[in-house]
């Protein structure tokens, strides 16, 4: 650069950023950046001028070109290569270019601030115009007459115009709106002060023959003329929705208070945060006392483990039904079935538990009376074999009592006439003795002494043995209906089955075998007169399923036991008609029956399940149609502990 | 028709047909006994050159194989005029359709009372 464009430049007072560019490229990499307020060329040759100046984009910065000497011609050729203007290199160029320099730059700084005013206006334009197009709400702006003066795509929508001439500015609200929203504007227009927005209250419109709806109205003045502006929304779903969640909400709580399930709501350090009535009563804590307490207050029976909610607490996991004791408010322990669920927030952090328990006191009791029920049911179902195994003996009893009465008398004759056969004796008088001799053998003779005498005995002897008979039935059955004893003890299997084989056989011997196979088992901890119960139930179905054969040949009944490495297995099996395969799986179900009305409770099975899981066991099941049934219940020779504690509470309720 | 009438006592209970025996010993009848129905129905089949005929059937209900009501009407059918009586430990067990078709004498439950039984089997008989 020049010393004279140097000085040139030094004149313009402000400071000047100097930026170098030796080629076209340098020049057009230059002037992308917009803060460049102008290109000088310095006494360049008309060639390389025009490369460059071809270099600077239409609506870049302008561009001055300093030309050695006063070359008209030369001049002419740089602007018409695009020069903003040019500058001849002589006396008074020092002067002469900054002038010409401060007039390029405040032209192209104008002219971009203009640029950029435009470019933000339309913008602005184009956000405004998009955002009344698109707003999910009618638009209008009204002159003082009521006259709307423009609406959006929304308002069109909502309140299509009801002229020929559609869409065209000009027609009055009332010729658009409902009555009861033109009322409602107009209240607005005469209240509001000029640029406040005015909510106003929601307006209900009931068209004839279309459901209600419900509008919201904002209404503004503008600040101009008299026109407002106004913007109505059809809210009618998310009022509907609104009053829907408000239900909801209620019915939530209805049912919460209502419910006959205790609820309660605790948090995370195992405080009560909530209580329905129900828990209240139970809890015993009406008046609100409840809050803050500690739920292991309540579940803390002496040697049991954590309650189920504190469980879920810790785990985080639901819990359905599990049973736990409580104590109620008035200090009682009651059976309880608890059901947790673990009260996770939107994050998915845990905020505590909700728990559902209810009063199991009474089902227990039925529960204890059904089974009671039951055993007495599969009893009933022998009433027939009782009857007959007792008055058997009883009938042939009561004749020789009868008959043994008899030949007592008919011995007392005999030893009259013996006692007369000692009189005469003592007396010596040989005719009469004779005569008594004679007597005492017509009398034998007469009642056949040497029959009565050894029949008899006979007769005692079988009489006894009758009434052993009955004793033994009584014995069978009164040791079956007993209830349990108070603990698990010691139980030997085999004894179990086979006394409770030994009733059923006496009842069913006529059209039943048994066939019997025991291993040498240890003994298990177990209710014996349950096991009972469950051996009584699976041979009365066994008899009762050779019955149903209708066959004259005896079915057979094959009573198996077994030790299976830590179980014992005790395996009935029958020849009898079999479980047809789709009733199978309902066998264990309460109530599930397939035998006349009268004959069975549908409980058996059921009652028998129950029993045999109390025990830690299971009961497996194998039957074919025609060709008999077989049952397996396995039991586990060292008792599960767990079930213990279970088993006692159910004991507390005998 | 030389001597006396022959009654059959049927039961698979020896006791019961011990103490039927005690009972009815003086009785102006016969007695034989059978432990189930077919050796009953095996005595009524024989001819009288060979046994003298049974005049009257006495059967418990309850027996292994043939029950008793089913061995008195199978008598009913082979040989109507033989007469026949029901004894049982369980009357309610027994089908009143089934009890209709043994068309019986008399039915009798266990325990029995001896001077009612004895004058049913002389009615049946027709004797004294």
């Amino acid at each position: 650069m020049s010393v004279e464009t140097t000085a040139g430049l030094a004149r313009l007072g402000d400071p000047v950023e100097l930026l170098r560019a030796q080629t076209a490229e340098e020049v057009r990499e230059i002037v992308a950046d917009p803060s460049i307020d102008l290109v000088l060329f310095d006494r360049l040759d008309t060639e390389e001028a025009a490369l460059m100046l071809a270099a600077i984009p239409g609506d870049g910065p302008p561009s001055i070109v300093v030309i050695d000497g006063d070359s008209e011609a030369d001049a002419l050729d740089a602007f018409r290569a695009g020069a903003s203007d040019c500058v001849h290199f002589g006396s008074e160029y020092e002067n002469v270019l900054p002038v010409v320099l401060l007039e390029q730059v405040q032209r192209w700084r104008s002219e971009r601030q203009r640029q950029v005013s435009e470019d933000r206006i339309r913008w602005l334009e184009d956000l405004y115009a998009a955002i009344v197009a698109e707003m999910p709400a009618g638009l209008i702006v009204i002159d003082a007459d009521g006259l709307i003066v423009t609406e959006n795509a929304e308002f069109g929508r909502l309140f299509p115009s009801r002229s020929a001439d559609a869409g065209e500015a000009g027609e009055f609200l009332a010729a658009r709106l409902p009555a009861e929203l033109v009322e409602a504007i107009q209240r607005a227009e005469r209240s509001a002060s000029e640029g406040e927005s005015h909510c106003l209250e929601l307006v209900r419109v009931d068209d004839p023959g279309a459901p209600a709806r419900t509008y919201e109205i904002r209404h503004r003045r503008l600040a101009d003329s008299g026109r407002g502006l106004l913007v109505i929304s059809d809210i009618t779903e998310s009022e509907w929705l609104s009053e829907r969640l408000e239900v909801l909400r209620r019915d939530t709580r209805d049912i919460i208070e209502n419910i006959n399930s205790a609820l309660i709501v605790v948090d995370l350090g195992g405080r009560i945060t909530f209580a329905n009535p129900a828990a209240e009563l139970i809890l015993g804590g009406a008046g609100g006392d409840l809050g803050g307490r500690q739920i292991g207050d309540w579940f803390a029976p002496p040697g049991a483990e954590t309650s189920p909610i504190e469980e879920c607490l810790v785990s985080g996991k639901r819990s359905r039904g599990a049973e736990a004791l409580l104590r109620k408010g008035d200090g009682q322990w009651i059976p309880v079935g608890v059901s947790c669920s673990p009260r996770i927030d939107a994050t998915g952090r845990s905020r505590g538990v909700v728990a559902v328990f209810q009063d199991l006191s009474e089902i227990k009791e039925l529960e204890l009376q059904v089974r009671q029920t039951e055993k007495m049911a599969s009893i009933g179902q022998l009433a027939a074999g009782v009857a007959h195994e007792v008055n058997n003996p009883m009938g042939f009893i009561h004749a020789n009592l009868h008959q043994m009465s008899e030949y007592l008398s008919d011995l007392e004759k005999y030893f009259d006439a013996t006692q007369r056969l000692q009189q005469a004796a003592i007396e010596g008088d040989l005719e009469v003795i004779r005569a008594a001799a004679e007597d005492v053998g017509a009398v034998a003779r007469e009642i056949d002494l040497d029959f009565v005498r050894a029949d008899f005995e006979k007769a005692l002897l079988e009489s006894g043995e009758g009434a052993e008979r009955i004793r033994h039935i009584v014995r069978d059955l009164r040791d079956f209906s007993r209830p349990d004893l108070p603990a698990r003890v010691p139980s030997d299997v085999n004894q179990a089955i086979d006394s409770t084989a030994n009733i059923v056989y006496t009842m069913m011997k006529h059209s039943v075998e048994f066939e019997k196979n025991y291993a040498e088992l240890p003994k298990i901890d177990a209710y014996p007169m349950q096991l009972k119960q469950v051996f009584m139930n699976l041979l009365v179905n066994a008899y009762q399923a050779i019955e149903a054969r209708g066959d004259a040949e005896p079915g057979v009944i094959r009573i198996e036991t077994e030790e299976v490495g830590s179980e014992i297995v005790v395996r009935i099996s029958d020849t009898g008609v079999g479980i047809a395969e789709q009733d199978q799986p309902r066998i264990f179900e309460p109530f599930f029956t397939t035998k006349p009305v009268g004959a069975g409770t549908g409980l058996g099975l059921s009652t028998s399940f129950k029993i045999v899981e109390r025990h830690g066991g299971r009961i497996v099941v194998e039957s074919e149609v025609g060709r008999g049934t077989i049952f397996e219940i396995w039991l586990p020779i060292s008792s599960p502990r767990a079930e213990d504690s279970h088993s006692e509470s159910d004991r507390a309720q005998d | 028709m030389g001597g006396a009438p022959v009654v059959l006592l049927v039961d698979d209970d020896d006791r019961v047909l011990s103490a039927l025996r005690r009972a009815l010993r003086r009785e102006p009848f016969e007695i034989e006994t059978a432990p189930n129905a077919a050796r009953a129905l095996d005595r009524i089949a024989l001819g009288p050159s060979i046994a003298p005929s049974i005049a009257l059937v006495i059967s418990d209900y309850r027996m292994p194989g043939m029950n008793g009501v089913e061995l008195l009407t199978a008598v009913r059918a082979k040989i109507p005029k033989v007469a026949r009586i029901l004894l049982s430990g369980w009357m309610s067990e027994i089908p009143p359709a089934e009890l209709a078709a043994a068309g019986l004498f008399a039915v009798h439950s266990k325990p029995w009372d001896d001077a009612e039984l004895k004058l049913s089997i002389r009615d049946a008989l027709g004797v004294g």
